[in-house]
């Protein structure tokens, strides 16, 4: 796509919109800027996903910076859950260079039904168990699969990191959110210096840092606003516009394919 | 610090490529450091999944990948 300072401007205005409702609702901002870039603004899907790595990175490392001068990141749990979504993040760049675009539009539709579907109903709690051997070896495994999903799709993995935390490892939603944000850092990252040799230099200044930063001071925003806004409303509210972005991708891929 | 440079090497037009690379490295130094810190201030062996985990991405990026 031609990229002028115009579209730069608005991608910055809708990637604000992103990080600061995504803050506002406990999400990164990357689940809601790459499919926008893809939908509003016909941005090649890799560079989308560029984009929504470079973004979420850049958010998760100032965020985590934060909360680990705070000590509320459980550093071991860190530790242990890092290498899968490492592993993961490597093995997801491989498979979303290879697999064709629709397939990962599809995948990414199907992961926006089922953010709006956690939206809506009410959080899970805490097992309040001990993390077991096999819980253990789950949540390992699960993170593999949040990598893999991180990478093929330019999000941060949040939405599966911060559950395994909840759910399998019995940590409390602060710690677990603080946690997930360290684990993100470094999956994005590592996902996106593997995709940047395929990344033209002028998407950086037009379409990446327009995002990233976007997407940055939106989260901060966000995080701000959230203690003054009813999150019940928000949540549903939101809902329906990730309902909305699903379908529109869908809208896409059917498109193309007929 | 980093992010600072990093920020400020994006507003500098010709070294934005530069600024983004730069970010993404960023975390793989955090991460290096704190396994760095678990291993030899905490001795834990945790680190050294920390330090696995920087290991995996950084061998893959020096081999590359298919495209």
């Amino acid at each position: 796509m031609p990229y002028d300072w115009i579209s730069s401007a608005e991608i910055a205005l809708i990637a604000f919109l992103a990080g600061a409702f995504g803050s506002m609702v406990g999400l990164g901002g990357g689940l809601f800027l790459v499919p926008a870039l893809i939908s509003l603004f016909s941005v090649p899907d890799h560079h989308a996903r560029f984009a929504g790595l470079v973004a979420v990175c850049v958010t998760s490392l100032s965020g985590s910076l934060v909360y680990i001068r705070q000590n509320i990141t459980d550093m071991s749990s860190a530790a242990f859950l890092q290498l899968p979504t490492a592993i993961g993040a490597v093995v997801g760049t491989i498979v979303g260079k290879q697999v064709d675009v629709n397939v990962l539009r599809s995948l990414f539709a199907l992961l926006l039904i089922y953010t709006a579907w956690r939206m809506i109903r009410k959080p899970g709690a805490s097992t309040g168990d001990g993390p077991l051997r096999r819980q253990l070896a789950t949540a390992w495994f699960a993170c593999v699969g949040g990598g893999v999903l991180s990478a093929m799709l330019g999000v941060g993995g949040g939405i599966v990191f911060a559950p395994v935390l909840v759910l399998l490892l019995a940590k409390e939603q602060r710690v677990a959110s603080a946690t997930s944000t360290y684990l993100i850092a470094l999956t994005a990252a590592g996902s996106g210096l593997l995709y940047a040799p395929d990344i033209p230099t002028s998407a950086i200044p037009n379409v990446v840092l327009p995002g990233a930063f976007g997407v940055l001071i939106g989260a901060q925003v966000g995080a701000v606003l959230s203690g003054k806004v009813s999150g019940e409303g928000l949540r549903k509210t939101l809902a329906v516009g990730v309902i909305a972005t699903a379908v529109s991708l869908v809208v896409k891929v059917v498109s193309s394919v007929g | 610090m980093g992010l600072v440079v990093c920020v400020g090497l994006a507003l500098w037009p010709g070294r934005q490529f530069d600024a983004v690379i730069g970010l993404l490295v960023l975390p793989l130094i955090v991460g290096s450091m704190n396994g760095i810190e678990l291993v030899c201030r905490r001795k834990t062996a945790s680190g050294l999944l920390l330090l696995a985990a920087v290991a995996t991405l950084l061998i893959s990026l020096y081999f590359g990948l298919p495209s």
